[in-house]
C-alpha cells in the first residue's frame, strides 16, 4: 500500500515536472517572438499612445505634457469627426463590395468547369501587387485626361466628355472602395471557397431535386453555411480597412477637399504636414478604440474556434 | 632591435598624427529631392562630384522632403545638409542646429558674394538659415509653338486677352488643356490662386499683417477659375509633374513654373535644346492694363546643420566638408554655371550672374521681364503653414468644384485664416 502511494506520489511528481519542463520549453521558444514582439510593436505602441498627452510640434525641441487638451481639441475639431465618417463609408462601403463581389466570385470558383485552375490563379493577381503599385494603376486608368475608363465611356458613347473621377467627392470615394475591393476580393474569395469545400454537396442536390432554383440554394443553404465565415471575413475585411492608408494616400491623398481624408490620413496630415505628433497620437488613440470591439470580437471568434 | 625601435616610432608617430590631427568628420551627408528626378539626377551628381567633397546623396520626392528633414531630425539619424524650397524656411528655421552662415561667414562677406536681395530669401529673423543655391521665380510659361499655331502672336496682358488666347488654343488643339492650372494639391492651387489673386489686385494679408482676403479681388478671382474649368479651358488633377508633361508634349499653352521649366521642357518634348525656342516665360497677366505685374518669389536653400561634418576639432568651422560642400554649390561660380548650363538653374552668388553664359541667353532675359514686381507666397511664408494652405487651397477648390460660391469660398476662408491666427 505505502510502496503504491510512493509510485502514485513519484507518477504524480514526474507529471508535474514534465508539465513544468513543457511550460519551460514552450516560455524558451517563446521568448524570441515576444521580445520581437516587445519591441518592435508593443514599445512603439506605447510611445505613440502615451505621446497623445504630450505638445510636440516641430516648435518645441522635448514634449510637453498637457494631460487631455489633444483629445478635447479632437472633439471641437469638426474636421477630425468628419474624418471618422469618411472613414465609417469608406469602411462599410469597401468591406460590404468586396464580400459581395468576393462571394459571387467563389460562387463562380466553385462550379466545374474548364480552365477553372487558371481562373482561381489569375483572381490571385490583385493581392499579389504591391498596393501602392495597384493604387497608381487605377489612378491612370480613372485619370481624368488619359485614363482608360474615360477612353472607353467616351468611344461607347456613354458620356460626351471625361468625367474627373478623382477630382469630384463622390468619384473619389468612389474611387478608393472600388480599388481597395479590387485587391480585397481574392483574399475574401479564398475564405468563401474554403467555406464552400465544407458545404455537404448531397444537400444542394437534394433541393435542387425538391425544385430549388439557384437564388433558393443561395439564400436557404449556401448563405446559412457561410455564416460564420461571413462574420469572422466581416470583422477582419472591416479592420484592414479602418488600417487602410497606402491606397487612398496614393489616389487621392486625401482629397478633394478632404473628402477622403479617413483617420490614417488624418494621422498622417497631423504629424507630417501639420507637425503635430500629439495630435496626431491623440487621433491615432480614437483610431485604435473605433478598433478594438471589432478586434476583440475577432479574437472572441477565433478563441471560440479552439 | 632595429627594427622593433623603428616599429615603436612609427606607432608613436601614428598615434601623434591620429591625436593631432584635426577632429572632423570625413563623409558629409545631403539630403535633397533634385536626384530623385531623373532627368536632373545626372547633372546634380556631376556637380556634387565636382565640390571634391566626399558625399552620402539621400533622396527623397519633393512632396516629401520636409517629412523626411523632419523624421530625420527626430530620429538622430545623420543629416549634415539638405536642399530647401525656400518657402518652407519660415516653418522649418525651428529645426535644431541650424547654421547661422552670418556666425561662419559673416554678413559682409556673404553680401560681397551673394546679392542681398537674393540672401534675403534664406534670412529669417536676422538669421542667415539658408544659402540661396539658385533663385528666381515662379512665373508663367507660354508655349510659343502652340500660340503661334493658334494664331496669337502677342503675349496677353490683361486677364481677358489671356481667356481669349485660352480659347484660341482650345479651338485649335481641341483635345488640349490650354492652362495646365494645378489642382490636384492645395499646395499647387494656393500658388496658382495667389498669383491670380494679386493680377486681381487682391491679398490674402495686407501689409499689417490683416486678413483682407474676404474681398471683392477674391470673389472676382474665384469667379475667374471656376469660369476657366466652365469653359474646359483648364482641367482638374494637374499636379506640377503633369503640368510639365502636357507642356512639353504640346498639350498645355501656359503654366505656372520656375526657370527650371526649360530643362523639363526639353525632356517631356524629346527634342532636347532644341525645343528651348518654344519655351517662352510672360508676365502674368492682370486685370486691367497698367496695372503691377506679379510673380512669386521662389528659390532653392542650402541649409547646413551643426553636426560633426560641420565642425572641426568640435567648433562650426569653414574648413569643415559640409561647409567647403555649400560654399562649392552656393558660391563657386564654375559650379553653378554648369548647373546653370544643364538644367536652366538661376545661380545666386553675383559673378556667377554676371556671366555672359547667363547675360546673353535670352530666356534669361526673357525671365527676368516676366518677373514685374515679385512677391513672397503669403501662406507658406507662416508658422503652421499647412494650416493656412489647406484653409486656402480646400475654399479653392470647392469653387472650382461646384460646391460653394465664390461669395461664400471668400468668406469662410477669411473665417478660417482668421482662426489660424488666433
Amino acid at each position: 500500500m505505502v510502496s503504491t502511494q510512493n509510485t502514485d506520489k513519484h507518477t504524480t511528481g514526474r507529471r508535474r515536472s514534465l508539465k513544468a519542463g513543457d511550460r519551460r520549453f514552450a516560455l524558451m521558444i517563446l521568448i524570441p517572438a515576444m521580445t520581437a514582439f516587445l519591441i518592435m510593436v508593443f514599445y512603439p505602441f506605447m510611445d505613440a499612445m502615451s505621446m497623445a498627452f504630450y505638445q510636440f510640434t516641430i516648435y518645441d525641441l522635448e514634449p510637453i505634457f498637457i494631460g487631455f487638451s489633444n483629445f478635447q481639441s479632437i472633439l471641437t475639431n469638426p474636421y477630425v469627426l468628419e474624418s471618422w465618417v469618411t472613414t465609417a463609408i469608406f469602411v462599410v462601403g469597401t468591406t460590404a463590395l468586396t464580400m459581395c463581389v468576393g462571394l459571387a466570385w467563389a460562387l463562380l470558383m466553385y462550379q466545374n468547369f474548364f480552365g477553372r485552375s487558371v481562373f482561381r490563379t489569375l483572381t490571385l493577381l490583385p493581392w499579389i501587387l504591391p498596393s501602392t503599385v495597384s493604387a497608381f494603376i487605377w489612378a491612370w486608368m480613372l485619370n481624368g485626361k488619359y485614363g482608360i475608363v474615360n477612353a472607353l465611356l467616351l468611344g461607347s458613347g456613354v458620356v460626351d466628355e471625361n468625367i474627373q473621377f478623382l477630382s469630384d467627392d463622390l468619384g473619389a470615394m468612389m474611387a478608393i472602395i472600388l480599388t481597395r475591393t479590387w485587391i480585397s476580393i481574392p483574399l475574401f474569395m479564398s475564405f468563401f471557397l474554403a467555406g464552400l469545400q465544407g458545404l455537404d454537396f448531397q444537400q444542394i442536390e437534394a433541393a435542387r431535386l425538391d425544385g430549388a432554383s439557384n437564388w433558393v440554394v443561395v439564400r436557404r443553404i449556401i448563405l446559412p453555411h457561410l455564416r460564420p465565415v461571413f462574420l469572422v471575413t466581416a470583422a477582419l475585411g472591416m479592420i484592414g480597412n479602418l488600417q487602410q492608408f497606402d491606397i487612398i494616400y496614393a489616389l487621392t491623398g486625401g482629397g478633394p477637399i478632404r473628402s477622403t481624408t479617413v483617420l490614417s490620413i488624418e494621422v498622417y496630415t497631423q504629424a507630417f504636414q501639420n507637425w503635430d505628433l500629439g495630435m496626431a497620437s491623440a487621433i491615432g488613440v480614437l483610431w485604435v478604440f473605433t478598433l478594438m470591439p471589432l478586434v476583440v470580437y475577432y479574437l472572441r471568434s477565433l478563441f471560440k474556434e479552439d | 632591435m632595429w627594427n622593433s625601435r623603428v616599429l615603436k616610432k612609427q606607432l608613436a608617430a601614428a598615434i601623434f598624427a591620429v591625436t593631432t590631427a584635426p577632429a572632423m568628420a570625413s563623409e558629409v551627408t545631403f539630403l535633397n529631392w533634385v536626384t530623385a528626378e531623373p532627368s536632373n539626377k545626372p547633372v546634380i551628381e556631376g556637380l556634387i562630384a565636382k565640390t571634391g567633397v566626399e558625399t552620402k546623396v539621400l533622396d527623397s520626392a519633393w512632396g516629401d522632403m520636409q517629412k523626411t528633414i523632419f523624421l530625420r531630425l527626430r530620429t538622430k539619424q545623420p543629416l549634415d545638409v539638405s536642399q530647401l524650397q525656400a518657402r518652407w524656411l519660415p516653418t522649418l528655421a525651428n529645426m535644431p542646429n541650424l547654421v547661422d552662415f552670418n556666425d561662419l561667414y559673416g554678413q559682409e562677406y556673404l553680401e560681397s558674394v551673394i546679392p542681398a536681395e537674393v540672401l534675403e530669401a534664406g534670412r529669417i529673423n536676422g538669421k542667415q538659415l539658408g544659402l540661396p543655391w539658385n533663385t528666381g521665380s515662379i512665373s508663367l510659361v507660354a508655349n510659343r509653338n502652340m500660340l503661334e499655331t493658334s494664331g496669337i502672336t502677342e503675349a496677353p496682358v490683361t486677364v481677358e486677352q489671356f481667356v481669349e488666347a485660352l480659347r484660341k488654343v482650345k479651338a485649335a488643339y481641341p483635345q488640349s488643356t490650354p492652362y495646365a492650372l494645378m489642382t490636384k494639391s492645395n499646395g499647387l492651387i494656393t500658388a496658382d490662386f495667389q498669383t491670380w489673386l494679386w493680377a486681381h489686385g487682391g491679398l490674402i494679408f495686407d501689409q499689417d499683417g490683416k486678413v483682407v482676403v474676404n474681398s471683392a479681388e477674391t470673389v472676382a478671382t474665384l469667379k475667374f477659375l471656376k469660369s476657366l474649368v466652365d469653359e474646359g479651358l483648364v482641367s482638374l488633377d494637374v499636379d506640377r509633374g503633369a503640368a510639365r508633361r502636357m507642356f512639353g508634349q504640346e498639350s498645355s499653352a501656359f503654366y505656372f513654373d520656375a526657370p527650371v521649366a526649360r530643362g523639363f521642357a526639353r525632356d517631356f518634348s524629346g527634342k532636347g535644346a532644341e525645343y528651348d525656342k518654344h519655351v517662352y516665360p510672360i508676365k502674368t497677366p492682370v486685370l486691367e492694363a497698367g496695372m503691377t505685374h506679379r510673380a512669386m518669389e521662389w528659390g532653392h536653400l542650402l541649409v547646413l546643420f551643426n553636426g560633426k561634418a560641420a565642425q572641426v576639432d568640435g567648433k562650426l568651422s569653414k574648413e569643415a566638408p559640409a561647409v567647403k560642400f555649400i560654399e562649392e554649390l552656393a558660391m563657386n561660380p564654375e559650379i553653378q554655371l554648369d548647373y546653370f548650363t544643364k538644367a536652366g538653374a538661376i545661380p545666386g552668388s553675383k559673378e556667377a550672374r554676371a556671366d555672359s553664359v547667363i547675360t546673353s541667353d535670352q530666356y534669361i532675359v526673357d525671365w527676368n521681364n516676366s518677373l514685374g514686381v515679385p512677391r513672397r507666397d503669403q501662406l507658406s511664408s507662416m508658422r503652421n503653414s499647412a494650416n493656412f494652405i489647406a484653409a486656402v487651397g480646400e475654399e479653392v477648390q470647392a469653387v472650382i468644384l461646384g460646391q460653394k460660391s465664390a461669395e461664400e469660398a471668400a468668406k469662410e476662408m477669411e473665417v478660417r485664416i482668421q482662426r489660424l491666427v488666433k
